[in-house]
């Protein structure tokens, strides 16, 4: 947990950092940016939040009569209410072929040809990353995989990338970019964060020696994942509950949009179990000659069977990391109740790390830790979200998988059986009939 | 004819798509195919005033609450601010790197255990690289003022020793099976010993060891230092004669040899280990090679026979547990028992854990120990057990079934996926509950 939350944090601070440096001087000032502290996020949403939330007594008496509070961005036909700076409807709401997925959240080709200009680095943490200018000076961000499980997290980002705008999000554009040491020139402002949490010029040295931890491919290149920077000015990440105070178009509580509740589905399909606020960057847009915040998901290096560093335990989805309901039945049953996860089988696949689709429940995946918004979800939100799973095709699955450039055919062919039979599993879950009352799950 | 039913499901949403949603609900505003597919940069749809997170009538019957725990939100924004500062400072890079630089120079430091009732105890060790594992030092100390330092030379497989020992609130209740409860007492001991030890290690499967050592041991008890309770020598007068203050040496020779098949993860789930061990404390030959003392303590030998035995089920391992421990002492005159600290004793984290540290003592001792631990959550266990045991003058002669003391235990064990971290627990005898922490050293 620790590494992971040190990797957020080399992921998604410079990320934000960065993007400053480009925004637009003429635009308007726009809110204020934030920062999630990443131990307190968890701490808070696993000790504190839990808590509150039985104490609650509004929530109590919602329990009791069965009326849970409903998403307050839908209309009477429980749709969202367009526009959203949150969501766009795509698959589930209007054809999406997979060509248009394929080139949604940008070309993803990565970086033009030639030189990469290395602008920042850091080390710190288990996962290094480069931000690059390329030779048309668009910024990207590169991460590489952990030690041992190449294509892993860079698959994972890429593939994650794909399906979450093609459900309707907003995704950095990001694409495998495959280089080697003599592609890197450093800039003259080059720095890096060194192991001492000290910013300093960056060296050659420096570079060769990050690089030293990164796989190489078949041919001895390196293979990363370049993200493009996202446009803007980065503004922090969102938080899944409250609201951005000084943005006059955030309105509603955030644990109450439908497109954060009913994120469930699709977070539960592609076993995205880091899906909480360190992973989101609100950017300040003009366009159009209109200001405004744009809400994105970013880093899916943690999804699928990738836990970034290391690939995903077997139990995770069925679990949150400190899982009260979950204790309460080990001590009643003494433990002997086998978890689901017991039976799993590991199909021994580095660069896809670990998901299946056997022990998949598709009614009670949790992520690593509480997360409000789906902490508030109801029936009808994740039935929202389940029409937007069942609506990706074989092929808009395929193609998203592709995307990742696995070497072994094994491990594309892996993802997209599972990724098939976790989607079926979403669709006879939860788009039957609605009951009578669709009340909190 | 559930698969059916998802395919039916799957292909109505596909079709309902494609058709535009003309036929199903859709997003609230018009949605057209040929549009383009990206984000929008219109106005977003909000409703007249902000939504508040909880409707009034929810507001009204939480206020009181609300109220009460205004002051544990003042704690958690305070808590926030401090753990982005912690952030944006890099501290934990920084403190990882301190870690990182001390300990390539050989520089260790930790949380460590004293024994039971010693207090929070860190410990420093040095290992410098430069002397390739022949030299090893460490430092501990707790909040209750005990304290040990040590040292040694050579390799792993043969090296000399020295250790120095301060052990100032050690429990004392008298000796035997039926010392009162409410005879609490307490002593202090202070220790030095030099050694050399040989030690052989072998096996995989089966790890076979053995160890031989022999050295001297200066020793001094006094008069506890535990301000509420009397120093044992008031309640047991006879016992702190001729002993208190005086610096006693002894020549300690001794073996030990062990066979252990354990193995599993996170703790170890099964397998057998088995240990013997022989001392003996005998008389120094004049001053002692090296400690010098008022006198020379009584000698004793000392028996140790420790096996324990697992068998586990299932994939994250439930596993059931058989231990159990003999010591015997015997006293090389009769007339001279072992000083209090060298009586093997029961109670606490030694055996009986329901019981008071150091409840009983006596030559001998006798402590059977069932568990069964099972899975809680991914970085946590539980282990159940149950201890019976008695101290007795005489282990195979005098010990009757019906004078065994119980003990049970429910314990939660943080674990990493390696091993346990630490250990909460509560523990219950007839004398009444314990709570009990640790962290770290769990098995």
């Amino acid at each position: 947990m620790r590494a992971r939350l040190l990797c957020l944090v080399v992921v998604c601070a410079p990320l934000a950092a960065v993007g400053t440096r480009v925004a637009g001087a003429a635009e308007p000032a726009g809110p204020k940016p934030t920062e999630i502290a990443y131990y307190y996020d968890f701490i808070h949403h696993t000790l504190a939040r839990p808590i509150a939330r039985q104490l609650d007594l509004g929530r109590g008496v919602r329990r009791i009569a069965g009326n849970p509070r409903q998403a307050a961005n839908v209309d009477a036909g429980d749709q969202v209410r367009l526009p959203s700076t949150w969501w766009t409807p795509r698959l589930g709401w209007r054809p999406v072929t997979v060509e248009q997925m394929l080139h949604g959240p940008g070309p993803g080709t990565g970086p033009a040809p030639g030189k990469l200009l290395v602008v920042r680095a850091k080390t710190q943490g288990v996962t290094p990353g480069l931000f690059v200018k390329d030779s048309t000076g668009t910024g990207f961000l590169l991460k590489f995989d952990p030690p041992g499980l190449a294509e892993m997290a860079t698959g994972a980002d890429v593939v994650g990338a794909y399906l979450y705008w093609a459900a309707g999000y907003n995704v950095p554009d990001n694409a495998i970019f495959m280089f080697t040491a003599d592609d890197l020139e450093l800039s003259s402002e080059a720095s890096v964060v060194d192991e001492k949490g000290t910013r300093r010029t960056m060296s050659r040295a420096d570079l060769l020696r990050l690089l030293e931890q990164v796989p190489r491919g078949p041919d001895g290149r390196y293979r990363a994942l370049a993200s493009q920077l996202l446009a803007g000015r980065p503004l922090g990440p969102f938080e899944y509950a409250g609201r951005r105070r000084d943005d006059p178009e955030d309105l509603i509580p955030h644990q109450h949009r439908r497109e954060l509740r009913g994120l469930w589905a699709i977070a539960a399909w592609t076993n995205h179990v880091d899906v909480r606020g360190p992973n989101s960057l609100d950017m300040w847009m003009t366009e159009n000659g209109r200001s405004f915040v744009r809400h994105h998901l970013i880093d899916f290096g943690s999804c699928l069977g990738s836990g970034a560093i290391v690939k995903r335990d077997y139990l995770s989805g069925t679990e949150y990391i400190l899982d009260y309901g979950v204790m309460a039945r080990q001590i009643v049953t003494l433990g002997l109740r086998p978890f689901s996860w017991e039976g799993a089988v590991d199909p021994e696949l580095p660069s896809i790390g670990f998901i299946d689709a056997e022990t998949f429940d598709a009614g009670t995946w949790r992520p690593e830790y509480p997360n409000p918004a789906f902490d508030e979800r109801t029936e009808r939100d994740v039935r929202w979200g389940a029409r937007i799973v069942a609506a990706f095709t074989d092929e808009h699955i395929r193609g998203a998988v592709a995307q990742a450039r696995y070497t072994d055919p094994r491990a594309a062919e892996y993802l997209v059986r599972v990724l098939i039979e976790r989607r079926d599993k979403i669709a006879r879950r939860w788009l039957r009939p609605p009951a009578p009352s669709a009340g909190r799950l | 004819m559930a698969a059916a039913a998802v395919c039916l499901a799957v292909a109505a949403i596909r079709t309902s798509a494609d058709a535009q949603g003309s036929s199903a609900p859709g997003p609230s505003a018009s949605v057209d195919s040929t549009t383009d597919l990206g984000p929008t940069s219109s106005v977003p749809w909000n409703p007249p005033r902000a939504v508040p997170t909880h409707e009034s009538w929810e507001q009204v019957l939480n206020a009181p609450l609300t109220l009460v725990s205004l002051p544990i939100r003042g704690l958690g924004a305070l808590s926030e601010a401090g753990l982005l500062r912690v952030q944006e400072d890099h501290l934990v890079p920084r403190v990882e790197y301190g870690i990182a630089v001390t300990a390539r120079s050989g520089i260790r430091a930790g949380p460590v255990g004293l024994g039971d009732r010693s207090g929070i105890g860190a410990a420093v060790t040095f290992a410098p690289p430069q002397a390739r594992g022949w030299l090893r030092a460490s430092l501990a100390g707790s909040l209750r003022r005990y304290h040990r330092g040590s040292a040694e030379v050579g390799p792993r497989w043969l090296f000399a020793g020295y250790t120095r020992e301060w052990r100032p609130r050690e429990p004392f209740y008298g000796i035997g099976a039926n010392a009162l409860e409410s005879d609490i007492s307490n002593y202090a001991v202070q220790s030095e010993w030099e050694e050399l030890r040989a030690r052989l290690r072998a096996g995989t499967r089966i790890r076979r060891g053995a160890e031989a050592w022999a050295g001297e041991r200066r020793s001094v008890l006094r008069p506890g230092r535990e301000r509420n309770r009397p120093s044992f020598e008031t309640p047991f007068p006879q016992l702190g004669t001729g002993a208190l203050d005086l610096e006693q040496t002894q020549v300690v020779t001794g073996a030990l040899v062990m066979l252990d098949s354990r193995s599993g993860r996170p703790h170890w789930a099964r397998g057998w280990r088995l240990d013997a061990q022989a001392e003996r404390f005998g008389p120094p030959r004049g001053d002692g090679l090296l400690l010098a003392g008022d006198g020379d303590a009584p000698g004793f030998h000392r028996f140790t026979l420790e096996g324990q035995v697992g068998w586990s089920f299932m994939r994250d391992p439930r596993t059931l547990r058989l231990g159990a421990r003999v010591v015997d002492v015997d006293p090389l005159d009769p007339t001279r028992p072992p000083r209090v600290f060298d009586l093997p004793h029961l109670g606490g984290g030694a055996g009986l854990a329901g019981f008071e540290p150091g409840r009983f003592h006596d030559l001998d001792l006798l402590v059977v120990e069932l568990s069964y631990l099972f899975p809680l959550v991914e970085y946590g266990e539980v282990e159940l057990s149950t201890e019976v045991g008695a101290v007795s003058g005489d282990v195979w002669r005098e010990l009757r079934l019906d004078q065994l003391e119980r003990s049970y235990s429910v314990t939660i064990r943080p674990r990493s996926h390696s091993a346990p971290l630490g250990a909460l627990g509560v523990s219950w005898s007839r004398e009444g509950t314990r709570v009990r922490v640790s962290l770290g050293g769990v098995e």
